[in-house]
């Protein structure tokens, strides 16, 4: 889905921090096509129902009372584990040969540390759809298995945590949606930037910025409540504006924490997305060795900016 | 008879949304010719009719921007003949 208006920099920051916009009615879009060509997608619907970044109003502030007292109960383990998801699986740059960035570092990274997060190994693939349940162009094969994922994800979560509340399961749920091709993309945007820049030079001789310096989620969009005024625009009643948080790319540290959104949509994983990248950064700033890409290229996807390709050589 | 590409892109465009009905639409696509798909009006949940449609046929995992994107009938057969092309083992 395009677009009618785009915002960059601080009007981005304003439309997301604003209470006269709301999110994109992504449930209701999956359940109208759904209606309409006769298809289960119950489990997507589901996890939609959970996800905080899709509610509005007094909904969305209980859901992420509950996300964020998920999160705030894991944390201690969350961070103890950090260091090690790092060590483990980002050893190979310390030595010679070829690296699948993807497959051999970022994605059992990102898994690892969600499964930390929601206390239960995803079981996910590594071409998984359960990220994609924000995309509008997907088809109804991959929207099937899109759902067929996340029920299987469902039960695993049900199976590790049979007490659990309808409630607590679906934040487990949307913790593992909203952590995984966001995370995948961001890390590996910003590691491709970093290795551009060393130029062949080894990784201890110049530091990876602490904070992202590439984003896997360009933009959020936002839809007008009532007619409204943006930068001299006037935004009609449910219009959608795409507020550009790759507009922050290339600005100063701080600047780019806006890639976490603003407002109180604020991304609530930030604090542990940013502590795994400082990790991920001094883990490499020590390194003697070099890297060389020696592959990449982007998915096509509506939603996320992530590799679906990215090897790279490393030489001493 | 296996049918065409061209046969199941035609079928999944008349059930959703008619194209046959449209007499012009329906002489050109039966005497074999090319019309742009934006001759023909698919909104929104109809383009995902016409995808199901043919994944279903083709055994093919398609998105809807894929089918959009394609300028006419004849360009959507030769994509998804590519696409099904990239799906069949090779015969040695």
């Amino acid at each position: 889905m395009s677009a009618k208006h785009q915002a960059s920099g601080q009007d981005a920051v304003s439309v997301l921090s604003s209470s006269e916009y709301c999110p994109i009615h992504y449930r209701e879009r999956h359940a109208a096509l759904a209606q309409r060509l006769g298809l289960s997608v119950e489990s997507i619907l589901f996890s939609l129902e959970h996800i905080p970044l899709c509610l509005d109003g007094d909904s969305h502030v209980q859901k992420r009372r509950e996300v964020a007292k998920l999160i705030g109960e894991r944390r201690t383990i969350v961070d103890g584990a950090i260091d090690e998801i790092v060590a483990k699986n980002f050893g190979g740059f310390a030595r010679t040969g070829d690296i699948d960035v993807l497959a051999g570092g970022v994605i059992p990274a990102g898994d690892e540390l969600i499964a930390a997060l929601i206390g239960v190994e995803t079981g996910l693939a590594e071409d998984s759809l359960v990220s994609r349940v924000f995309s509008q162009t997907k088809g109804v094969a991959k929207r099937r298995r899109m759902d067929a994922e996340l029920s299987q994800l469902i039960d695993r979560v049900k199976s590790q945590f049979p007490d659990d509340s309808k409630d607590r399961i679906g934040s487990r749920i949307a913790l593992a949606i909203l952590g995984r091709d966001a995370l995948q993309g961001t890390v590996t945007r910003s590691l491709r930037a970093h290795f551009e820049n060393l130029d062949g030079k080894p990784l201890h001789s110049k530091s990876m910025a602490p904070v992202p310096t590439h984003t896997g989620v360009p933009f959020i969009d936002r839809q007008a409540k009532a007619e409204i005024e943006l930068a001299g625009h006037l935004i009609a009643k449910d219009e959608v504006v795409r507020c550009h948080l790759d507009s922050f790319e290339g600005d100063a540290d701080g600047d780019r924490s806006s890639f976490f959104g603003a407002g109180s949509h604020l991304c609530l994983g930030k604090p542990i997305s940013l502590k795994l990248f400082q990790e991920i950064s001094r883990f490499l700033n020590q390194l003697q060795t070099c890297v060389r890409e020696t592959e990449f290229q982007l998915r096509k996807d509506d939603v996320f900016l992530i590799p679906s390709t990215f090897k790279v050589e490393i030489t001493q | 008879m296996t049918k065409s590409t061209r046969d199941i892109v035609v079928a999944a465009l008349h059930e959703a949304v008619g194209v046959l009905d449209d007499p012009v639409h329906a002489h050109k696509l039966k005497a074999g010719e090319d019309i742009p798909l934006s001759n023909i009006e698919i909104d929104s949940l109809s383009t995902f009719e016409v995808v199901m449609q043919l994944e279903d046929e083709l055994g093919l995992e398609l998105d809807a921007d894929e089918v959009t994107e394609q300028k006419s009938v004849a360009a959507l057969v030769a994509f998804l003949d590519t696409r099904k092309g990239a799906l069949e083992p090779l015969v040695l």
